[in-house]
């Protein structure tokens, strides 16, 4: 079931540099949405048209928590909003990051942490331990790691704070003392999705990524948001907004 | 009560102005739980050619100011998908079903409508001659006045319904085209398709989308729209269907000012779901604050 309707934003904070988190009720589908799904929202009368697409990262009550970071026009008019800022919100849209196995990894790439976050707190309500590899470009960008449950490794780009490089090295470096097998879950910008679709390749475990791209709708009707699909012969293109934004890795082609 | 009717001809009536646009909206039940097509006066199906087609690879979209670049390429399921998998569902709907039309060849389009022309759930077939984003059959239908009337000619004779020919913006003198289809048979008109447009990515240098050049739909295009309707109401009889860029209840008063006897509604269908919603309370409220009982007479009421 998926809704559009009318909200009110009720907490709008910084979690880290340029990282806010927004908070929202939506109590029809704060019971049913699920840790990878996305909700979209509107900005009616902007000369930008299309509706901004937001993983979920969270679940408090009938509250939906989304983080966003500021790098646009509309992401700099979320960053003014007050409590008590009316809003439309569509959701839950899409597919959902599948469960398996009992050894979960979770690499995060800068406010890819969102959906992430909300998988970290359903893997702990079913009493899943899981490790967070997150990455950064600064300490300022980290987010506050309090709310995760699991071990925790950090990693910054200019190496401010833990591991000195990306998220994916750092994951590396500790491939050995993972216990196999494990399941990896991600979101983060291309080239460290791209990175580990490789090393997922190479080293064989299981991967399940979640993509952005830009969407007019969200909905599965414009098919903007192809992507090229790994079994070009069964059908070439799969639409980030309606096939996913979760993928399994073995579905994704990211050479090319 | 406001009377919404709309006459596009003594047989061909609709309970409202309101039509989908081709292409944003689906086959007509996708987003049915969002957008009621009963709310609508009837749905334009997303274009349909006789095999499948996968359309172009990505970049497909990009956003621009009040705008939208596509170059989806004609993405669609093929004539007899579209017959296995939506029969059902459009022949329980009480709107229009209009069945929009691709081809590479006039062949291609004359097989499509051959496949649907017994189903009685289709009321009118529109023909994409429009394409901006297609190597083949596409816009080089709707470019050249030859090529579209014999185009025209052979679908009406293999069809017995409403025809509508789609037209493209991308033409010196969309007059031309205009009369090319009324002369060889058409029904009605539908305009304006998409208008060519590029963006580049300065960072990148890379163009935003994989063709390079695509087709610019949304709000930035309508003033456009308005003044290629405006022209071609003075020169065909057959009625026109106006398209670009409407977003609210406003923008169709003023197609239907320029003369357009019904509007399709299309990017909006994407930036706002609750659009024809809106757009139907407008209209009604509209016509009760001016005393107008039909709002058919607001009709090329523009004083120009």
């Amino acid at each position: 079931m998926r809704l559009f309707k009318d909200s009110v934003v009720l907490v709008n904070q910084m979690e880290a540099e340029d990282i806010y988190r927004l908070e929202f009720p939506f109590p029809e589908i704060s019971e049913i949405v699920a840790p990878g799904q996305f909700v979209n929202l509107y900005f009616p009368g902007r000369p930008q048209l299309f509706p901004r697409p937001f993983s979920v990262a969270g679940v408090r009550g009938e509250n939906i928590v989304i983080l966003y970071k500021n790098i646009g026009c509309l992401t700099a008019e979320m960053n003014r909003w007050q409590p008590g800022q009316a809003i439309r919100v569509l959701g839950p849209l899409g597919n959902c990051f599948t469960i398996q196995g009992e050894h979960h990894v979770i690499l995060a790439g800068g406010v890819g942490l969102a959906p992430l976050l909300f998988l970290n707190s359903r893997l702990a309500s079913l009493n899943q331990p899981c490790h967070l590899f997150i990455g950064a470009r600064t300490v300022a960008q980290l987010p506050a790691t309090n709310a995760i449950t699991g071990e925790i490794f950090t990693a910054t780009d200019d190496g401010s704070y833990g591991f000195h490089g990306n998220v994916v090295e750092c994951f590396r470096q500790k491939l050995d003392t993972m216990s196999r097998p494990f399941s990896v879950y991600a979101c983060g910008p291309d080239a460290m999705l791209a990175a580990l679709w490789r090393m997922s390749l190479e080293q064989g475990f299981d991967l399940q990524l979640s993509l952005e791209k830009i969407m007019a709708c969200g909905l599965g009707i414009c098919q903007g948001c192809a992507i090229k699909h790994a079994r070009e012969n069964e059908h070439p293109l799969r639409l980030i907004c309606q096939d996913g934004p979760v993928f399994n890795a073995k579905e994704l082609d990211f050479n090319g | 009560m406001v009377d919404l009717r709309t006459e596009l001809r003594p047989d061909f009536i609709l309970r409202n102005p309101l039509l989908t646009a081709s292409g944003t909206y689906g086959y007509g039940y996708e987003i049915a739980d969002l957008v009621d097509p009963e709310l609508f006066g009837g749905i334009v199906t997303k274009s349909l050619s006789l095999n499948p087609r996968v359309g172009n690879p990505p970049p497909r979209i990009a956003e621009t100011p009040s705008g939208m670049l596509n170059s989806i390429g004609l993405a669609n399921v093929g004539v007899d998908q579209f017959i296995a998998r939506q029969e059902e569902l459009l022949s329980g709907y009480s709107g229009k079903v209009i069945v929009n039309i691709a081809g590479r060849r006039e062949e291609e389009y004359a097989q499509v409508i051959r496949k649907l022309e017994e189903k009685k759930w289709i009321a009118a077939f529109e023909i994409n001659v429009s394409c901006p984003n297609v190597n083949e059959g596409g816009i080089e239908f709707g470019k050249d006045p030859l090529i579209l009337g014999r185009l025209v000619r052979k679908l009406r004779d293999a069809t017995d319904k409403f025809l509508i020919v789609k037209l493209s913006p991308n033409v010196t003198d969309i007059r031309i085209l205009a009369t090319a289809a009324q002369k060889n048979g058409a029904d009605a008109l539908s305009m304006i398709n998409t208008v060519y447009g590029a963006a580049i990515d300065i960072r990148t240098r890379k163009p935003k989308l994989n063709t390079v050049i695509g087709g610019l739909s949304g709000p930035a295009i309508r003033p456009i729209a308005i003044a290629y309707i405006l022209k071609t109401v003075k020169a065909v009889d057959i009625p026109i269907i106006g398209i670009g860029g409407i977003s609210n209840g406003a923008d169709v008063i003023e197609f239907l000012l320029a003369g357009a006897r019904a509007v399709q509604i299309g990017t909006a269908n994407f930036f706002n779901p609750g659009a024809v919603v809106e757009i139907l309370e407008f209209l009604t409220k509209f016509c009760l604050e001016n005393k107008i009982i039909c709002l058919q007479d607001l009709i090329g009421r523009a004083e120009v």
